[in-house]
């Protein structure tokens, strides 16, 4: 009788799950509309079954909304930033630039473009940016719309939980509330292995065996430069601009190393001077500052001193009929407001308009204009965070997140850090976003590692990773590629095409995590 | 963007996606203050009225999302 209570219980709190899943897949709603409707349930199961009470609704809802602050801060940042290098046209200068130091390989451009670029691209602005501005830009230099579409997609997964001035990241670390570093050290490994297949899928999905034997030492070279410059950027300085960082380095070892070599060894190797009349560097200005910001504070005791300004607000203490206690806190999820990386950004962004004023780059009316895109690409994914973090604390508030991770921990338990990446990749497939994965399964995934006494660190990284890789065969990302390269209604063929990549990427972390955790022990 | 968001009678009648989302937000974030008061004060009827504020919120966003 215990077990069919508690059975019932279990398939009660994947409802709101299955909701958002069933929306978005089948009847195609945006992420805010299926994440409010889901919270909607999640309230209304969690008042009728679980013994919610209206206080204890409003105040998961208001928790959820907090946690909110943090990732949106980066999100608008982010975007600013993006839209101001986007309005003088300088990503237009920055393509032309590492196009032209390519050379004439091919398969050296393709993985530049589609994995060094997306991923430098991806460290900046995210939200589909890298896609965007890649897979077309390749369509122009030859290749054909679906490798266009299909490398770009690959070539950006390893870089989004770190990408995007590390939003996922960032909801990682408040659902979860693990040991930052620790969620770093091993995101960060798991990335690098995922970075490393990456390279490789690229050159074979471009020409098969040909393809791979040629994009063999690129890939090898660039793999392992981002990788490494990725853990030890995310490790010892700031995940939130370690992507960015291992992109930079990426572009450089592809665009400056690899063309010199005589793998790659081109005639035709330009400078870092192009036809337009800003240079190189002052269309990338922006996020040098941002660079030089971040190095500046966080490396120095600023980053201390600066830190003690913290606004955390303080909650009641909550409790369902059913007994799920939720402790009175006095600072709940604490913002340092003038260390952030949110305020980083959006410092720079002031810094950028001076400087591009004083330029004669910078109109006046561009200001307002960048403002109405600014709200027009951020509002979506605003409210897509806002309402699936409200569902996702209503969920672990009522006890529901708990009542899933018991039971799934039974379910799995021998083999459950191989299948954690998975359930990061479903969550990405669902709701198009490695942020939006982690607000809805990285607490339930931490849970599940509890019960079942193995490492939670691990498994949550194990949970951004399939997060990240999940993301290419999104069908809301794999549209947005087959609509820039103009080949709507071929999102199948792309699917088809990649979702091999993305099992092998899966089980490239998974089987290394269960060995690590079973074997090793750690 | 159009240049009046507050012309709510305009963003139902063009059902216009942005604006009812940026309305949905701002609904949102305006009803964050009055709702911690409730919950905070130990207020009933307050809750009670911030969380149908909440979901009126959410019906922009169903409505317009």
């Amino acid at each position: 009788m215990e077990f069919e209570l508690n059975f019932f219980y279990w398939l009660l709190s994947f409802i709101p799950i299955v909701s958002v899943l069933t929306l978005i897949m089948a009847l195609r709603w945006s992420g805010g509309k299926a994440g409010a409707f889901s919270w909607f349930i999640a309230a209304a199961i969690g008042y009728i079954f679980f013994g919610a009470n209206l206080k204890l609704l409003a105040v998961a809802s208001l928790k959820g909304l907090w946690t909110t602050i943090f990732i949106l801060y980066i999100i608008w940042g982010a975007m600013a930033l993006y839209n101001i290098v986007n309005k003088i046209n300088g990503f237009e200068v920055i393509a032309q630039t590492f196009t032209g130091l390519t050379g004439d390989s091919k398969v050296l451009q393709l993985l530049v473009i589609s994995w060094g670029f997306v991923s430098l691209l991806q460290g900046v602005a995210g939200f589909g940016t890298p896609v965007a501005v890649a897979a077309p830009l390749l369509v122009g230099l030859g290749f054909s719309p679906v490798i266009a579409t299909s490398s770009a997609l690959l070539g950006r997964a390893w870089a989004v939980t770190f990408g995007s001035l590390g939003s996922s990241y960032a909801a990682l670390l408040k659902m979860t509330n693990l040991d930052p570093g620790g969620l770093a050290l091993w995101s960060s490994i798991f990335l690098t292995i995922v970075c490393i297949v990456t390279g490789f899928s690229i050159s074979y999905l471009y020409n098969g065996k040909e393809g791979f034997k040629k994009g063999a030492p690129a890939s090898l070279a660039i793999s392992l430069s981002m990788g490494i410059t990725l853990i030890i950027t995310a490790n010892f300085i700031l995940p939130y601009i370690a992507t960015l960082v291992a992109g930079l380095v990426g572009m450089g070892v592809g665009t400056l190393v690899l063309p010199k070599t005589r793998w790659y060894k081109s005639n035709s190797v330009e400078n870092l001077k192009t036809k337009d009349s800003m240079s190189f560097h002052t269309a990338f200005t922006p996020y040098y500052t941002l660079l030089i910001l971040a190095f500046g504070i966080y490396l120095t005791p600023l980053k201390s001193m600066l830190s003690k300004f913290q606004i955390g607000l303080s909650f009641p203490r909550t409790e369902t009929v059913m007994g799920v206690v939720n402790e009175s806190t006095s600072s709940y999820s604490p913002i340092s407001v003038l260390t952030t990386p949110g305020t980083l950004v959006f410092l720079s962004v002031v810094i950028s308009i001076i400087f591009f004023t004083k330029k004669g780059l910078w109109k006046k009316h561009y200001g307002r204009e960048v403002i109405g895109s600014l709200i027009k690409q951020a509002i979506p994914s605003t409210v897509t965070v806002m309402t699936m973090s409200m569902m996702a604390v209503i969920m672990m508030e009522t006890g529901m997140t708990s009542f899933l991770a018991k039971g799934t921990a039974e379910i799995a338990s021998n083999i459950f850090p191989a299948v954690s990446p998975f359930i990061g990749i479903l969550g990405s497939f669902m709701t198009g976003s490695n942020t939006s994965s982690n607000i809805v399964f990285a607490a339930f995934q931490k849970n599940v590692a509890v019960f079942l006494g193995i490492n939670s660190l691990i498994i949550a990284s194990l949970q951004t990773t399939g997060g990240a890789i999940g993301t290419i065969i999104s069908p809301m990302n794999v549209a947005l590629g087959t609509g820039v390269t103009k080949i709507v209604g071929r999102e199948g063929e792309i699917i088809k095409k990649t979702i091999i990549y993305v099992i092998i990427m899966g089980l490239s972390v998974g089987i290394p995590a269960l060995f690590l955790i079973y074997y090793l022990g750690i | 963007m159009k240049n009046n968001i507050f012309d709510i009678i305009e963003i139902f009648k063009e059902k216009d996606k942005n604006r009812g989302l940026l309305w949905s937000v701002i609904i949102t974030w305006i009803n964050f203050p009055f709702l911690y008061w409730g919950v905070s004060s130990n207020n009933p009827s307050v809750i009670s009225l911030g969380l149908i504020i909440a979901t009126i919120g959410t019906g922009f966003t169903l409505y317009f999302g």
